[in-house]
């Protein structure tokens, strides 16, 4: 038989081999080989008295079934034991700290800890309705700052990390205009000055003043003789366009001589120049040209002669440039003190505050205060250039309205007209 | 190479609009300008206009790049920006009546702090010291201010809160130097660290709104300058070892059950009220400092150290001005202002107790030395103290000393108010109030110090010239006697300013007599010899005006004109001034023989 087919494999029987290993395998489980123990092992001599049950058969039926015998465990074979159980039984686990709590060991810090704990989030609150109300100024920033200092074992590079502050503008420190904060205030400006200071101050209000009307005064003056003219040229320029329209339809009857006395005119034969002629002017200003040069180079050696106009001249450049460069310095100090234009309005100097002789109690209690120093400080900052001047506020344009009469009231507003 | 193109560099590029900076920073146009007033960042104003607006040449508010790229560093924009969300809900929740989500959107409002922006503007505290001017005076302004809808109950609050500490610090310094009483309000310079600060109170009476104020700027500036002004206070409270939320030496409570306010309202009247002293944190006894002598040897000025004591010595004597006094002020006195100076200069001060709180001692007390009145008649007085009026108090201060009661009794027409700001220029007609102010300042008393017949020789030559056209001011008369109602006290001064040049008339003969003397000893004789008396004055004199001369000679013809013109100049101003004093005198000579008349 050839054994290339499963038929031709000699099947053996290995059921009783296995019997064999299976009982030895039990064996083994169950404390040894039987076949190699001692008799003294196997066997003990049972000195007990037993109550038999006389006559008592045993009950089959209590006999327990192969398949539920075989679950149940064998005394011979010993658990398998997974490690060791560290927790007792009975025992909850708990925290550390909860089981001092328990035992009553940290009672009292932990009732100090629980004040602790109100007293912050009580101080958290005040603070916070403190800070809604007044902001607070409990340190010192212009003290000191230490440089921090790493702590032995500390890494140095976290203190690197640090961000850079951010460059200030070089031009942040100069103060934008030279003029003081405050004014100093002119003498006459007391509550109770004296005469030559009152009439100082008053004087120079007056003149303000005057400047202001003479201003006005011009402008009106301009205005109404514009008005005038504007009147008489609208007139003339009236005429002026009637002749004109009246010129352009004379013109339009004539557009071919137009053509021919254009701006750029058409170039003729007879008006071409001969190769003659253009030779000789060729010549013409090639004969210059040296002429010139020959000049020039006559001009530049005869100017040796001229060394001592030609120093004046430096010296009258030299004190021009010195009193420009002195009128530039003077600008450069008067420009200190201007106030700038800064946006479209323009910077109005308030009111000099000025009172009257009348107007003078020379008492502190029947002063009467004069000016507002509200609107001068507002004034103040404009003139430093802190601020730009305001643009004047634009009045909110009303929706135009119509007014009219009733009709009734109409009629009762013409009779009472006539009577 | 990359071609260069037409406003891609220079002014078209340094300056930036308005506009165009809104856009780059993402704000709306008011937390701008907010933060500009908060940086310190102003508006700048191009050279050249058409370069800067690249050619349109149309006005605009321009502002530097790189301020704006600066601004855009700056951590408030993000709060602004969160204010900007914030607001947006909130307005939400208004419209939609929803009074949970108001209060709860309320509560969650950002706030700012500008404490860095503080140490960024002024690195050093003595930089903040300098821009202190407009801080104080608008703090001061705001602390005046009623509350309304364009300010808030809060700021205004901390202003007053900031500017009582401000003073108090003024006070235990004694740094006060100069005070004005003007129509607009009161103004002070203190010296603090070596700078002088100035500032304005606006007087407490007729607050009316002006309307040409953008509020919201001011406010934004005060937003500001409270917080510099905190911790500038800060910083000089504990310079001076105080407590800085400064609290007073004595809290007696007897005086909290009296009063119906709120036991924290009644602590800051009473400090408000700066009639007590500070708590210090360190209790110290004044010791008296002097000047350290250093071994130098300054060739221009060899008694600079000396000149340096006398100074300070004049000093201490200016800061102790009131002390040992005890003022008592009546109910029409502006309290607030006068306390403040007589508390610097170490007087003590007290009123009604039923006026305000923090009255230290009732009227009745007999060790009151003065009691300031405003009014022209007093019911009751007491023998044991001067009556006077509040202005005594302002001038002593800027004449530096106890001014004479007698001009300033109550009822009496009192003496001009004389600006201690003013300053004079060489060769100003300088009238005999201010005068005498200057000299008091200078520590020198009218009548015995010699430095005076200095001054006074300068300007008796030109008087002894012009005596003759005393005739001309005939028609001026009108006015002089104008002049006459606020000058009539002054008189005293005048008699003792014209007794001095008797006096020095006298020394001037001597001097001429000395040359004299060698001509005498021609007789053949031996007399014992006496030094020379060489008056080294008038050899001066003479050099320089030797000099002077030699000076006037070299000056080319271009510049001759100039000069003469200056020089014609100052001689009108001579005249002028001769007209004014001979004035002067006329009215004094008459007001004597008036007066001479009546006795």
């Amino acid at each position: 038989m050839s054994k290339r087919k499963k038929k031709g494999w000699k099947s053996l029987d290995t059921g009783d081999l296995e019997d064999y290993f299976d009982e030895r395998c039990f064996e083994e489980r169950t404390g040894g080989v039987i076949s190699t123990k001692s008799d003294s092992e196997l066997f003990f001599v049972d000195k007990e008295k037993y109550n038999t049950t006389d006559g008592e058969k045993p009950n089959r039926r209590n006999k327990k079934l192969r398949c539920y015998s075989n679950l149940e465990p064998d005394p011979r074979i010993k658990p398998v034991s997974l490690g060791k159980c560290t927790h007792k039984k009975g025992l909850k686990r708990l925290h550390p700290e909860m089981k001092d709590r328990i035992s009553g060991k940290l009672d009292e810090e932990f009732q100090s800890q629980i004040d602790k704990y109100h007293k912050s989030s009580q101080n958290r609150k005040s603070s916070r309705i403190r800070s809604q109300t007044v902001p607070e100024q409990n340190y010192d920033i212009w003290a000191d700052i230490k440089p921090v200092v790493p702590k032995a074992g500390e890494d140095l590079i976290s203190d690197v990390k640090t961000t850079k502050p951010v460059k200030i503008p070089k031009h942040k420190k100069e103060k934008p205009s030279a003029h003081k904060a405050i004014d100093t205030p002119h003498p006459g400006m007391s509550y109770n000055p004296a005469f030559d200071d009152h009439k100082k101050l008053l004087n120079k209000a007056l003149k303000v003043e005057l400047k202001k009307k003479k201003k006005e005064e011009e402008i009106n003056k301009t205005t109404v003789h514009l008005n005038i003219e504007v009147k008489e040229n609208k007139k003339k320029v009236t005429k002026v366009q009637k002749n004109k329209e009246e010129e352009i339809e004379d013109e339009e009857f004539s557009d071919e001589e137009l053509e021919s006395t254009g701006i750029n005119p058409a170039v003729r034969r007879e008006d071409r120049k001969t190769h003659k002629q253009k030779e000789h002017d060729r010549k013409v200003k090639l004969r210059d040209r040296q002429k010139n040069a020959l000049k020039s180079i006559r001009i530049r050696e005869s100017e040796v002669y001229r060394i001592k106009t030609f120093n004046k001249e430096f010296k009258a450049q030299e004190t021009l440039t010195q009193i420009r460069q002195k009128k530039k310095e003077k600008l450069k100090v008067t420009k200190q003190f201007r106030t700038k234009r800064l946006g479209h309005a323009k910077y109005e100097a308030g009111d000099i505050d000025v009172q009257l002789g009348k107007e003078i109690s020379g008492s502190l209690r029947k002063l009467k205060p004069e000016g507002n120093i509200l609107s001068d400080r507002y004034k103040s900052f404009q003139k430093r250039n802190i601020i730009p001047a305001p643009s004047r506020i634009q009045k909110r344009k009303l929706g135009h309205v119509k007014f009219y009469e009733k009709r009734g009231h109409k009629e009762i507003s013409e009779q009472a007209g006539f009577k | 190479m990359k071609r260069k193109r037409k406003f891609e560099s220079g002014a078209a590029t340094a300056f930036i609009t308005r506009n165009q900076a809104l856009r780059k920073l993402q704000l709306s146009l008011k937390d701008f300008r907010q933060l500009c007033i908060l940086k310190g960042v102003y508006p700048q104003e191009p050279k050249n206009l058409k370069k800067a607006t690249k050619g349109s040449g149309i006005t605009r508010t321009f502002y530097f790049t790189k301020d704006i790229n600066f601004l855009s560093h700056e951590p408030l924009i993000n709060k602004f920006r969160q204010t900007k969300h914030f607001m947006k809900r909130l307005t939400k929740a208004i419209h939609k009546k929803n009074q949970d989500a108001i209060d709860r959107i309320t509560a969650s409002r950002p706030k700012y702090k500008l404490d860095h922006i503080v140490k960024e503007r002024y690195p050093s505290f003595i930089d903040a010291v300098r821009d202190l001017d407009d801080c104080l005076s608008m703090c001061f302004l705001f602390a005046t201010l009623p509350t309304s809808f364009t300010v808030k109950t809060k700021s205004v609050h901390l202003c007053r809160r900031l500017t009582v500490e401000f003073q108090h610090y003024v006070i235990i310094a004694k740094a006060l130097r100069k005070v004005f009483i003007s129509i607009k309000g009161i103004y002070y310079q203190a010296e603090i660290m070596g700078q002088t600060v100035t500032w304005i109170v606006p007087h407490k009476l007729g607050y009316q709104q002006p309307s040409d104020v953008d509020f919201k700027i001011m406010r934004t500036f005060v937003d500001f300058y409270t917080t510099l002004l905190g911790f500038t206070n800060y910083h000089l409270y504990t310079l001076l070892n105080l407590h800085y939320p400064p609290q007073l030496q004595l809290d007696s409570e007897k005086t909290d059950t009296e009063t119906k306010c709120l036991k924290s309202e009644a602590v800051e009247e009473k400090l408000a009220a700066m009639t007590q002293t500070l708590k210090t944190l360190v209790s110290t006894t004044e010791d008296e400092t002097d000047i350290d002598e250093f071994p130098v040897s300054n060739s221009e000025d060899p008694d600079f150290i000396e000149k340096a004591k006398i100074e300070s010595e004049k000093l201490e004597k200016f800061q102790k001005l009131f002390t040992g006094k005890k003022f008592f002020l009546n109910r029409e006195i502006p309290r607030e202002s006068i306390t403040f100076i007589i508390r610097t200069f170490g007087g003590e001060v007290s009123w009604e107790r039923s006026l305000a709180l923090g009255s230290t001692f009732q009227e009745t007390d007999e060790s009151i030395t003065h009691q300031i009145v405003d009014r022209p008649s007093v019911d009751k007085q007491y023998l044991s103290r001067y009556y006077v009026q509040p202005q005594w108090v302002f001038d002593c201060v800027n004449s530096q000393m106890l001014v004479p009661v007698e001009d300033y009794f109550p009822g009496v027409i009192l003496p001009p108010h004389l600006s201690p700001f003013a300053k004079e220029n060489e060769g100003d007609y300088i009238p005999a109030e201010r005068k005498q102010q200057i000299k008091r300042q200078q520590g020198i008393d009218s009548g015995v110090e010699e430095d005076e017949v200095e001054d006074d020789d300068q300007e008796e030559v030109p008087e002894e010239e012009d005596s003759e056209d005393s005739e001309v001011e005939e028609e001026e008369e009108e006015e002089e006697e104008e002049e006459e109602e606020s000058e009539q006290d002054s008189e005293e001064e005048e008699e003792e300013e014209e007794k001095k040049p008797k006096k020095k008339k006298k020394e001037v003969k001597e001097k001429v007599v000395t040359p004299k003397r060698p001509q005498k000893k021609k007789e053949m004789a031996v007399t014992p010899g006496s030094v020379e008396n060489v008056n080294i004055n008038r050899k001066i004199q003479k050099q320089v005006a030797e000099e002077k001369h030699l000076a006037e000679m070299m000056i080319p013809k271009k510049k001759r004109q100039i000069y003469e013109r200056v020089v014609k100049s100052q001689n009108k101003r001579d005249v002028k001034i001769k007209e004014l004093k001979d004035k002067r005198k006329q009215i004094n000579r008459r007001n004597k023989l008036s007066k001479a008349g009546g006795d």
